[in-house]
């Protein structure tokens, strides 16, 4: 299955271990630097990759070391960079800097290439390409918002396609949410978004009434995603509120939304039914949540499947 | 003039502006600035030589891995000879992290350890030695596997052979007796250029004669020491000067300026520049190092430096001859 990934593709660069405390001391020792990519759509890209299918991931990065090294890890996890862009403007960095226990010091970003990311950047070949275009780090796409999105979705069910998306909830001051949501749900087969990003684009706290309220655009599914809750799943025939699959107190928390939405995606088009891609997205989660990274512990498919079936969620 | 070079490796990774209150909160912050290079006494001073136009060898040791590949790359678009820069096996690059505020002060300052802490005097064979004309060790005190004999012996050996030598220094990171790191080399060292703090750090001396009258027994040809804000000391131990920071306005980034100065000094004193004019010329470099983040991305070529070094003096009411000492 050729999936086209479009959305945020960014540096993250994780050090350990320095607390509050050692800014006190001035010169301090950390345990670990590591570059490693990051952003929704990297997340989608290796999650799809770990699960057997061929993604493509579309996003806008530097013409410098940080994207070079970008590059040559998609390669060495055997993702055909071919379509990602490469800009004048630095690569987008995010710095995460984590004390000893593993809980976040400070974390910085320095913004840059995927900003330049515009609405007619991801062309028609590469849609044709594809036989199902995830987008994610919607509402967070900056200039692509709205008619980059709404256009992407448009060509993507013209050429027979099919589509899902996540969104991306970090601005709380973008004005007019669901008029840049619009278009692309209009031609949105599989809408995944976290409660906290539902509520955040159209103020309903509820996953029933959500759904009710985003069934004109004419979803297949529609997903709400609520963290150590589950997921409330429907494909406006039968709904379900699913569990999590992990147990205590995450590692984590980063890249699990992710896992869950690129499996979800990938259990779809394989033609498991809607409550078996809602257990399959929640086994992927909880292997993400078990380990520190945002894909760090994406397992292949068949791994996702038999622990799934362990659990007893999927027959 | 062909240059070896000798000290330490790493990757800087720099981000500003972060202030000391804000990295105290914690949270997440929008930073302008992101830089990652190499850096370290050696790897910055092998740049700044060669781009004043020296012929230059890097002598250091940098890990197996995509940084130690991409610090060699840097390095070698910059023109300095990286086939003595050794990639060690199983040992990462040596990441020196720092958080820079908006007025160019460290917020903060980390480190991990690796590879660049495995250099020897084996690494200095007599054949590399040969080639050269100067010798200079960066940073000597941080050297752990090169300080003391080491480079005592380095020295010694560019001695015999007829070349000349020069060091600076670098703050220990522990705590305790450090004059013996680099004591013996100085018997075969000609310009010797620490800071003031890096003196009192392992003399516990501040007071300039004082301190003229310490190192004078050990044949320096000249001591010259950087004194931040303050400006520098010169003296070959006969004749003495000070000169002001050339510096316009605050930092942006202090890190790299030292290296700057001392590349600078060695080499306009090995084109025969007087004292005073090695001096201007290297507090030139240092202050356009001070201005750009990152610590060599200021550094110019010989010929820019010499001409700003004029405008700076002019600027600061300087003599063409050498200032008096304090």
């Amino acid at each position: 299955m050729k999936i086209l990934c479009v959305g945020q593709i960014v540096v993250d660069v994780a050090i350990k271990s320095l607390d509050i405390d050692d800014f006190e001391k001035g010169r301090s020792t950390i345990d670990s630097f590591e570059v490693i990519g990051g952003g929704d759509c990297n997340n989608a890209a290796i999650d799809l990759t770990r699960l057997g299918e061929e993604a493509r991931p579309f996003g806008v990065i530097g013409n410098d070391f940080l994207g070079d090294r970008l590059i040559e890890l998609y390669h060495e996890n055997g993702i055909d960079t071919s379509f990602i862009r490469r800009v004048s403007e630095p690569t987008t960095v995010s710095v995460l800097i984590l004390g000893k226990s593993g809980d976040p010091t400070l974390t910085v970003i320095r913004s840059g290439a995927h900003e330049a990311l515009m609405p007619g950047d991801v062309t028609e070949e590469m849609i044709r390409w594809a036989d199902h275009v995830h987008m994610v780090s919607v509402l967070n796409l900056n200039k692509f918002d709205g008619e980059g999105t709404g256009r992407v979705f448009e060509i993507a069910h013209r050429l027979g396609k099919t589509t899902s998306m996540d969104l991306k909830a970090l601005n709380p001051a973008l004005a007019n949410r669901m008029q840049l949501v619009e278009k692309a749900l209009s031609n949105c087969d599989v809408f995944l978004p976290s409660h906290y990003e539902v509520e955040f684009l159209c103020g309903i706290r509820d996953p029933e009434k959500a759904a009710e309220f985003f069934a004109p655009f004419g979803l297949k599914v529609f997903g709400c995603k609520m963290g150590a809750h589950g997921v409330f799943l429907t494909d406006y025939h039968t709904s379900m509120y699913l569990p999590s699959l992990y147990e205590g107190t995450p590692v984590d928390v980063i890249g699990a939304g992710d896992a869950f939405s690129s499996t979800f995606a990938c259990a779809w088009k394989r033609g498991y039914d809607l409550h078996d891609a809602g257990v399959l997205a929640s086994a992927a989660s909880a292997f993400v949540l078990d380990e520190v990274g945002c894909t760090t512990g994406m397992k292949d498919f068949d791994t996702v499947l038999r622990y799934a079936k362990e659990r007893g969620a999927i027959k | 003039m062909n240059i070896l070079c000798i000290g330490s490796i790493m990757c800087d990774v720099a981000f500003s502006p972060i202030e000391q209150g804000d990295a105290r909160r914690g949270g997440t912050f929008s930073i302008d600035q992101f830089s990652i290079h190499g850096g370290g006494e050696g790897n910055n001073a092998a740049i700044d030589l060669a781009r004043l136009g020296e012929t230059v060898r890097l002598v250091g040791r940098v890990g197996s891995d995509f940084i130690g590949d991409h610090l060699i790359r840097e390095l070698q678009k910059e023109g300095v000879d990286t086939l003595h820069v050794r990639q060690v096996p199983d040992k990462g690059t040596t990441i020196s992290i720092q958080m820079i505020s908006s007025v160019g002060a460290r917020t903060m300052a980390a480190k991990r350890w690796g590879a660049n802490e495995t250099l020897t005097a084996q690494e200095v064979p007599d054949e590399l030695i040969r080639w050269a004309d100067h010798v200079h060790i960066v940073g000597a005190m941080c050297l752990s596997g090169f300080d003391g004999e080491g480079s005592a012996r380095v020295f010694a050996r560019a001695h015999e052979l007829g070349k000349t030598t020069s060091m600076d220094l670098n703050n220990p990171r522990f705590e305790g007796p450090c004059f013996h790191l680099y004591r013996d080399a100085l018997e075969n060292c000609d310009l010797f250029l620490p800071s003031n703090y890096e003196i009192e750090r392992s003399c516990g001396l501040t007071d300039l004669h004082e301190i003229r009258s310490f190192f004078r027994p050990f044949g320096i040809q000249a001591l010259v020491i950087k004194r931040s804000e303050q400006g520098i000391y010169v003296t070959d131990f006969d004749r003495e000067f000070c000169l002001p920071s050339f510096l316009e306005g605050d930092p942006v980034d202090v890190v790299g300026a030292g290296d700057a100065f001392s590349s600078t000094f060695v080499s306009s004193w090995k084109r025969g520049k007087s004292l005073y004019e090695c001096a201007c010329i290297a507090s030139a470099a240092s202050a356009k190092v001070l201005k750009s983040l990152g610590a060599t991305r200021g550094m110019c070529d010989f010929a820019t430096l010499s001409a700003y070094a004029k405008e700076r003096a002019e600027a600061l009411g300087l003599s063409s001859g050498e200032e008096d000492a304090h």
